[in-house]
């Protein structure tokens, strides 16, 4: 009971360190084509370490480039992809102040032909 | 706020980590304050505190840096993840460890090798100050003074929480009037130091949270009312210490020993409580001022 009270008055973002702010594609969006690249924008300056991207349990593969700059907007490539819901499971560290910052979010690909992504979800 | 298996291990090696560095410089502070008044055999198990307490350090440190790596990662694989670790060391973790090393193998040194210098003190205030060199303080623009004051704060905290345990093994050998000398005169330089590093600390506190209100409005002001709250029950403990005891001990008072024995053994708990609820609201949230 302790713990789960002190829980509850400490509760806050998970990680609140570099702050995730949009992706594209955003956050549970509903596809109409596959994207060609995925990008996440932060507050700060990043060094994107892990990307995985996952669909039906299974894992696609993507390369994360670590040894690029630390900038606030990461990109990756993405291999063609085909319909279904994809989850997107991320990790990232400050350069300013060694923390890690990390997240999951997913988006769903209902048509089948590869074409940019479209506007930015925001992420409060 | 979800904290994971990997997570967990970070904040762990970050406790052990903060312990054994501030344990081993505040050891290290000790000889060199009280370190006349004490006996060649309680002398010589401080000098191996100190080394015991700086090979935790190198360990608790390098820990550390392969948790993150696997706390990226998800798995334990992160840490054999070369350029995963590469990153955690580049981002700062690299310099701090290296300086925490080198300032405790200078201050293990000079304190094996007779007399505990100056040498070992700078050693031992290098260790501890090399926490500053990472972290929400070094995020601040400009940084300059932040790190100033973390560092003054780092070098107190050390002073204070890392004298604990050698003040108990004096307080161990039964020697009531070494034990008196020995508890008065770290009394009276704690005075200065702890209210050195309240007034430090409350400075960098401010800086972080940019608004007052963000000590109750934001997770990471919630978790430093929580650690204000510890460190207000410790402050008591030492007080006592220095007001009821110190005097009852001067008197020639045996039974005094015992007490100081105790609120020692209970300063240590809340002490070490202390440091695992900063490591871990400081690697789970972030300042106000910064986000």
């Amino acid at each position: 009971m302790a713990v789960t009270v002190a829980a509850g008055i400490l509760a806050g973002p998970a990680f609140g360190h570099a702050k995730l702010l949009s992706t594209l594609p955003p956050a549970d969006a509903q596809l109409q084509a596959a994207p060609k690249s995925l990008t996440l924008s932060f507050n700060e300056n990043v060094r994107l370490a892990v990307l995985t991207l996952t669909a039906a349990g299974r894992t696609i593969p993507v390369t994360v480039d670590r040894s690029l700059p630390a900038a606030p907007q990461v990109s990756v490539s993405l291999p063609v992809l085909t319909p279904g819901k994809y989850q997107v499971q991320w990790s990232a560290l400050s350069p300013d102040d060694g923390h890690v910052t990390k997240g999951t979010f997913s988006f769903v690909i209902v048509g089948s032909t590869a074409v940019p992504a479209g506007p930015a979800a925001t992420f409060r | 706020m979800s904290v994971g298996l990997w997570d967990a291990a970070v904040i762990a090696a970050k406790t052990i980590t903060y312990a054994a560095t501030l344990g081993a410089a505040g050891a290290v502070f000790f000889l060199k304050v009280c370190g006349a008044l004490i006996a060649s055999m309680a002398t010589s198990r401080i000098r191996y505190l100190v080394l015991c307490m700086a090979l935790l350090s190198v360990f608790g440190g390098a820990a550390q840096i392969l948790a993150s790596a696997a706390s990226m990662s998800g798995d334990a694989a992160g840490m054999l993840d070369g350029s995963l670790v590469g990153m955690v060391w580049q981002a700062g973790a690299g310099r701090a460890n290296a300086i925490r090393a080198l300032g405790l193998l200078l201050a293990a040194l000079a304190v094996w090798s007779d007399r505990t210098s100056w040498l070992a003190c700078l050693g031992a205030a290098a260790a501890a100050t090399s926490f500053a060199w990472t972290g929400h303080a070094r995020s601040l623009n400009p940084s300059v003074l932040p790190m100033l004051l973390l560092s003054l704060h780092l070098v107190g905290v050390a002073f204070w929480l890392g004298a604990l345990a050698p003040l108990r093994l004096v307080a161990r050998d039964g020697d009531l009037p070494r034990i008196a000398a020995t508890a008065a005169r770290f009394g009276a330089a704690a005075v200065f130091v702890v209210g050195a590093l309240i007034v430090a600390g409350a400075t960098l506190l401010w800086m972080l949270l940019g608004d007052p209100t963000a000590l109750w409005a934001s997770a990471y002001g919630r978790w430093v009312i929580l650690k204000l709250a510890l460190v207000a029950g410790i402050l008591g403990l030492a007080a006592f210490n220095k007001l009821r005891l110190t005097p009852r001990l001067l008197a020639g008072d045996r039974r005094a020993v015992r007490g100081l024995r105790d609120t020692i053994r209970f300063e240590l708990l809340l002490g070490g409580v202390i440091l695992a609820v900063t490591a871990t609201f400081t690697t789970m949230t972030g300042p106000p001022a910064l986000y």
